[in-house]
């Protein structure tokens, strides 16, 4: 299926006309998604090294993982958001940058990593998972959001 | 915590979640070391 048409509507639609003409706009949409951004890699980096033991380990990892799942869901949301909106302002030129692509695989592997892999074993009692799962798993979550934000970043100099 | 049994059996959601987790890190090397090396390669044609 060719994606192409639909990125050159959005560039012409409404909200990709508003950021490609008002570039505080489109600034004000950009510091929200890097703002949201950092959140999100606070939130995935404070559970996933407690799950190591690097940090907080005077704090149960269910408290630390219930709570920071609260504020990822926000980040994420934030982020979808505030990604359409910058997205749309220069859709025609994401079509074609292949770190765009790359981008929007490691975002979908890291939600449904988080919602079909991560938080259905999490809810159990952390302590009657293998440590090796906890770990593993724990990396595995670092390295894609480490590879979004990478791919995110490498879009600007691209 | 976690450290408390490490010999304990893994059932079937744990081993499922351990590889894709191993998947996830071998991918992810895999593709950041071919573009790390693509990188390498343009400076080397452009300084030598």
């Amino acid at each position: 299926m060719d994606l192409l048409p639909f990125f050159e509507w959005a560039e012409t639609s409404l909200l990709g006309t508003i950021g490609k003409t008002y570039g505080g706009v489109y600034a004000i949409g950009q510091s929200l998604h890097l703002m949201s951004l950092a959140l999100l890699g606070g939130t995935v980096l404070i559970t996933d090294l407690r799950l190591m033991n690097l940090l907080l380990r005077d704090v149960p990892s269910e408290v630390v993982a219930d709570n920071a799942h609260k504020w990822f869901k926000f980040a994420l949301t934030v982020v979808i958001c505030t990604g359409i909106f910058m997205a749309a302002a220069v859709a025609t030129r994401m079509y074609y940058n292949p770190f765009y692509w790359a981008k929007m695989t490691a975002l979908l592997a890291g939600i449904a990593f988080v919602f079909a892999i991560k938080r259905p074993l999490l809810k159990r009692p952390h302590d009657s998972i293998h440590p090796v799962v906890l770990k593993s798993m724990a990396l595995a979550s670092m390295v894609i959001w480490f590879s979004v934000g990478a791919t995110g970043r490498w879009i600007g100099f691209s | 915590m976690q450290d408390s049994d490490n010999r304990k059996k893994m059932d079937r959601r744990e081993l499922v979640t351990l590889s894709l987790s191993l998947g996830v890190v071998i991918t992810a090397v895999v593709y950041w070391g071919i573009q790390i090396s693509g990188v390498m390669d343009m400076l080397e044609m452009a300084y030598g």
